[in-house]
């Protein structure tokens, strides 16, 4: 992944917004599958267009969830999980947040590893952090960001896919497979230790 | 602050952080190589285990057919049908209009044998 300056926020993705036509990666996609079959090419072309209009956004969920330099291979194994999965996919509307939950528990286990690689250091090991994004962000934004990173992960990802992908409870729910009351639990703790060290910078 | 406030400045914090992240040009192409790729060996460790499966189940029934005496039935262990001689009714046969026991109707048997 790279990650340059960019001072316009990213609005969250729409998720019913089309895939452009001109440009994206489908429009450059390479020959046909090895093992041929129609229903492969099927299942590709939907995997292609789901990639065109959310990869990115699913790169960003990653980073904001707590991934820092391998957010894109999260988003790309996701992926991989969802085309080899294509077959026992109930609906097809529902691969969006299928997606968001792949990403949401890989970053999880990323961060488990992380934990317990920290337990045991081992000289040489690269920092998670992005030096260049601390550097782009705002002072106040980077206060809302070490905040949130000092949060639970149960908490992060339920602000994040609350207030950054405007999800409602119900579909936070699903997507981190827990019940709307769990949701409400964490979310609310989640804003009431944000706030609370938001006021202990100032 | 209130929580309104703090809800205003993540969403804020949120969209700029998210801003700062690009993926690479070449995301699609190294995804679409890594699914093939993983595809193709899922399909491979299919084929290899129903071969190997294939194989063992070949093992074993030509292992059963090789241990057996040569003139033990294998397979099938009904009686050899009755002989009957030309002309005759075949003895053990029920009367007429009765299915014979034990002896399949359309049975045969060659000219002379015991």
């Amino acid at each position: 992944m790279t990650q340059h300056p960019a001072p316009v926020p990213a609005a969250p993705p729409d998720v019913g917004t089309p895939a452009p036509d001109a440009g994206t990666p489908s429009a450059r996609r390479p020959g046909l599958p090895g093992w041929g079959g129609l229903r492969d090419l099927e299942r590709e072309a939907a995997v292609t267009a789901l990639f065109d209009r959310h990869h990115t956004e699913l790169v960003r969920l990653a980073v904001l969830v707590g991934a820092q330099g391998d957010a894109e291979d999260i988003a790309s194994e996701a992926f991989c999980e969802l085309y080899l999965r294509w077959p026992r996919l109930r609906d097809p509307a529902a691969a969006p947040a299928y997606l968001r939950s792949v990403v949401c528990n890989l970053v999880r286990m990323r961060l488990r590893h992380l934990q317990v690689v920290r337990r045991h250091p081992e000289p040489g090991l690269p920092d998670a952090g992005s030096a260049e994004q601390e550097v782009v962000l705002r002072e106040d934004h980077r206060e809302v960001v070490d905040a949130l990173r000092g949060l639970p992960d149960r908490q992060r990802e339920a602000l994040v896919l609350r207030y950054w992908l405007d999800l409602s409870e119900a579909e936070v729910a699903a997507t981190m497979g827990i019940s709307c009351g769990a949701v409400k639990s964490h979310t609310a703790r989640g804003m009431a230790a944000l706030t609370k060290a938001l006021k202990e910078c100032r | 602050m209130n929580e309104t406030e703090s809800v205003a400045r993540l969403r804020e914090a949120l969209g700029a952080m998210a801003g700062t992240v690009r993926t690479s040009p070449d995301a699609y192409e190294r995804a679409l190589l890594d699914w093939r790729r993983r595809e193709r060996r899922r399909r491979l460790t299919g084929l290899a285990v129903a071969a190997v499966l294939l194989a063992a189940a070949d093992g074993v029934g030509l292992w059963a057919l090789n241990r057996s005496a040569p003139a033990a039935p294998v397979v099938f262990d009904a009686p050899a049908p009755a002989v009957a001689p030309s002309g005759a009714a075949p003895s053990g046969t029920a009367p007429s209009g009765a299915a014979p026991t034990g002896t399949a109707p359309s049975a045969v048997s060659p000219p002379g044998a015991p």
